[in-house]
């Protein structure tokens, strides 16, 4: 599990902060606002002690995306305004998911939208037991074009017969996981201990609100 | 509470009819052992039992309920299963992780979830394995945990599917003393081929076949499994796979360290080991599927140098779950394509082909989907497949376990004719499970690869 | 005493669902992992909008192959959905777009088949779903992606690039995948 790195916010309240904020940046033209939002989450990350590295990584992801659209607009759209509008629309989106991704784990994160928004365990359990085989499909993968490769053959990724042996290696391992947690008393949607709990203090719920309306307001007015 | 089944019938989409008509009532202790070749159903009877597959017409019922209606966290305190593949029973990082989501479901309150993981973990000597990744355990270390698990439900029916077949000779015996002693309080129901497990403590024997449960008296021959080496590699042998200095590992713990061999071709060996020694990993490693350090050639060739394709070739693997093995959408289909990579074309001719289909009685199948044919089929199958190609190196990762005797004496047939094509073959098989005699014998034990002089045993038998 | 018993005749969603549709956004996830390589290069040139449009059928496959196997109301969203949650969690590509323009383009191909309320998920079906896929994907990106700023010729050549890739991609690979599905018995015809 990815230890978290004293957060602050609330795991649910990073993920309705990440998807206001970002609808919000997808519908005003304003490069001053984008670069507020990216600050304000760079900060937000350095205080939560995310480590620098990762903060890198993810910064240079996304710079040949942001090149690309600067460029694509001052060759197509002949404007250095909404070339950098894009541009950094593009960081923006990025740190907005990194107050998740680089916060907490998938688990939590679910655990969380769980107790709060009652997202069903079927699917809390149901997708961190495929995160669990991560290692089983990419062996799976190389099995099956070795399979093709016997018969002196390839499966490339545009070939519909390795999608049918990756469909038939799904529908094995999710008849055999779902199975075994049945046989461990798994049922969807009947009540179990809940050993994940977390609070959403009014003051936190007052911020989402709060910058909700200073983004939204910054945006449209 | 009741187990019974009344009427029931059963048969999967588009095969045919499996079950037919059973009634049976299981008594309330003791243990009984449903036996059946592979492929009768007697799987299928226990999955049935225990509310996992719906008959297509009768009943099952627990307490006088239909079972498979009964919420799973209530049933599996009166009625638990372990399924054949403990594998795909671990869904998440660890054992602990795995303990503790059971004990949520069965709504065990929060605070006493600890105390009770760590009273399991004491009672089973769990220690080693509770905190390690899943991904890092052997197949005998899972079965061990899933045991574990089962038995920690307390039910009043437990059904255990092939419950040994993972496990090493010690735990073999630590079983058999914790299934005495559950079996005067608890009705325990088990499907498997290995009967001398229960020689002598089974209470009741039914036996599935042709479509009907019926009691019947095992008899035990006492013809000992052999497990000693009946022969050694002459002093010069031809070779074309071969590897020095060759290590590898999972999860930091050595599996081989250091090893230097010459597969001889036109020859068939059996790679033996303990469970979780890393007899499939080798096969992996000398197919490029795992990470090694050392260096593995094929004629004099340095294999990070040649292409997967290429390299696959040279080396072909029969995978242990046999639809892997399948790229084509009709078994036909499958043996055609072999037939045109094969080494050997003037030889598998369409007739050679056909007189194996027929010898291995597949020629009813012959245009059936290949994911839709029985177990036994599909490794048909699969060894058709292999020997078609007939590559010059041949590595069959127990291929052949849970085939009848039948069909194992025409595998053997079909694997010495490929050594008179020039192959070399290496197989994995459980203690000469498949084949009494082996040309040569590498075993892996203690991290070490070794070839076992003629007279020696195997280490994985223990004395 | 009795014991609690489950209501068989109620539809939702189990377990197995989940992990199947999860499973298989890996699996894709995985292998259009060196797709990914060459969008990356091209993505940092000024061709990037027809990079982006003649790949993006690659990303939508997901969802209709989700509903093929389930034949299920909102497969196709929930399956584009998973497919993007797990995307930014192990994938950790493109931040929050990835889970918005996920949500829009599970409804874009969700929209083809609950047009025809469901009834069948047959060929007709699919090249629907292309269809509002495309425009409804089409239609977002004027804004996220700003290309309603970019000239009227550009835009045509765009959504015309846009409609071969999904129909391509999401709609001939998987007819293909289906044909497959059906002749190995997988997926009953």
């Amino acid at each position: 599990m990815k230890l978290t790195t004293n957060p602050r916010l609330n795991p649910t309240i990073a993920v309705l902060l990440m998807l206001i904020l970002g609808l919000i940046l997808t519908f005003t033209a304003k490069i001053w606002l984008n670069i507020i939002v990216f600050v304000g989450c760079l900060l937000y990350l350095l205080a939560c002690r995310v480590s620098f590295k990762k903060m890198g990584i993810a910064l240079l992801i996304a710079f040949p995306f942001a090149l690309g659209s600067w460029l694509s607009f001052i060759s197509f759209s002949h404007s250095y305004t909404r070339a950098w509008l894009y541009a950094t629309r593009i960081y923006t989106y990025f740190s907005l998911g990194a107050l998740v991704t680089l916060c907490y784990s998938l688990k939590t994160v679910l655990l969380s939208l769980h107790q709060h928004f009652r997202l069903s365990n079927t699917f809390v359990y149901g997708i961190l037991t495929a995160v669990g085989m991560i290692q089983n499909v990419k062996a799976q993968i190389k099995k099956i074009r070795i399979a093709a490769n016997m018969h002196n053959q390839t499966l490339n990724w545009w070939n519909p017969m390795l999608y049918l042996k990756i469909i038939v290696s799904c529908l094995n391992w999710s008849d055999n996981l779902a199975v075994a947690m049945t046989l461990q008393g798994f049922s969807n949607d009947y009540p179990r201990t809940e050993t994940y709990h977390d609070s959403i203090s009014i003051f936190q719920w007052g911020l989402l609100i709060l910058l909700a309306l200073v983004c939204g307001g910054l945006a449209f007015f | 509470m009741d187990l019974e089944i009344q009427n029931l019938t059963f048969t999967y989409p588009t095969q045919p009819l499996l079950l037919e008509n059973i009634t049976y009532r299981f008594p309330s202790t003791g243990l009984t052992v449903i036996a059946g070749q592979n492929g009768s159903g007697k799987s299928t009877l226990l999955q049935l039992l225990a509310g996992i597959l719906a008959p297509s017409s009768g009943k099952v019922q627990l307490n006088h309920q239909d079972v498979s209606l009964i919420v799973p966290a209530a049933r599996v305190q009166h009625l638990a299963y372990l399924p054949q593949n403990t594998r795909h029973f671990f869904t998440f990082k660890t054992g602990r992780e795995q303990l503790s989501f059971m004990l949520e479901n069965l709504q065990t309150p929060s605070d006493q979830i600890p105390k009770i993981i760590h009273q399991i973990v004491a009672e089973n000597s769990l220690e080693y394995l509770v905190d390690q990744p899943i991904t890092t355990l052997s197949g005998g270390e899972l079965q061990q945990m899933a045991l574990a698990m089962i038995f920690s439900l307390d039910p009043e029916y437990l059904l255990l599917d092939e419950p040994f077949a993972n496990l090493d000779h010690d735990h073999q015996l630590q079983l058999i003393h914790m299934l005495k002693s559950k079996k005067n309080n608890t009705a325990i129901i088990v499907a498997d081929h290995q009967l001398q497990y229960y020689q002598d403590f089974a209470d009741s024997w039914l036996n599935v076949t042709v479509h009907k449960l019926q009691s019947f008296n095992p008899s035990f021959q006492n013809s000992p499994t052999v497990s000693r080496v009946t022969a050694g590699l002459p002093v010069s042998i031809s070779s074309r796979l071969q590897w020095q200095k060759l290590t590898f590992s999972q999860a930091g713990r050595p599996l081989v360290v250091e090893s230097t061999f010459q597969l001889p071709q036109r020859m068939v060996g059996l790679l033996a080991g303990k469970n979780g020694s890393g007899k499939s990993t080798l096969l992996n490693v000398l197919t490029k599927q795992y990470p090694y350090s050392g260096q593995i050639t094929f004629d004099q060739q340095n294999e990070q140098r040649i292409s997967i394709r290429k390299w696959i070739q040279h080396i072909t693997l029969g995978f242990q779950n046999s639809e892997d093995q399948f790229i084509k959408t009709t078994v036909r289909e499958e043996l055609q394509s072999a037939q045109q990579a094969s080494y050997h074309p003037n030889f598998w001719t369409n007739l050679q082909i056909s007189s194996w289909v027929q010898k291995f009685n597949l020629q009813s199948i012959i245009d059936e989907s290949p994911y839709f044919i029985s177990g036994g089929q599909q490794k048909k199958v699969q060894l058709l497949i292999l020997a078609i190609i007939s590559s010059p190196v041949i590595l069959l990762d127990e291929i052949l376990t849970g085939l009848d005797h039948a069909s194992v004496a025409l595998a053997w047939d079909l694997i010495e004719m490929l050594t008179q094509l020039g192959c070399g073959i290496l197989i994995i098989d459980h203690q000469f499970q498949s084949f009494k005699h082996y040309d040569y014998v590498l075993e892996i034990h203690d991290s070490h690869l070794q070839l076992l002089p003629k007279g020696e045993s195997l280490n994985e038998i223990d004395h | 005493m009795q014991l609690p018993t489950v209501n068989p005749h109620k539809q939702h969603w189990t377990i197995h669902d989940v992990i199947l549709l999860s499973l298989i956004a890996i699996f894709f996830g995985l292998i259009y992992q060196g797709w990914n390589y060459v969008y990356y290069l091209l993505a940092a040139t000024p061709l990037k909008p027809y990079a982006n449009d003649l790949t993006l059928g690659v990303w939508l496959m997901a969802g209709p192959v989700s509903a093929l196997l389930l034949k299920k109301r909102n497969a196709c969203l929930i399956g584009e959905l998973l497919a993007a949650i797990l995307e930014m969690f192990i994938f950790s590509s493109w931040g929050v777009a990835t889970i918005i323009s996920g949500i829009i383009q599970g409804l874009g191909s969700e929209c083809g088949f609950a047009l025809t309320g469901y009834h069948h998920f047959d060929n007709g079906e699919l090249f629907l779903s292309t269809i509002t896929a495309t425009l409804i994907t089409f239609g977002w990106d004027l804004f996220q992606n700003g290309y309603l700023y970019y000239p009227l010729h550009m835009l045509i050549t765009l959504l015309l690039l846009r409609f071969i890739s999904i129909g391509l991609f999401a709609g001939l690979m998987v007819a293909a995948i289906k044909k497959l599905l059906i002749k190995t018995k997988v997926v009953a015809a």
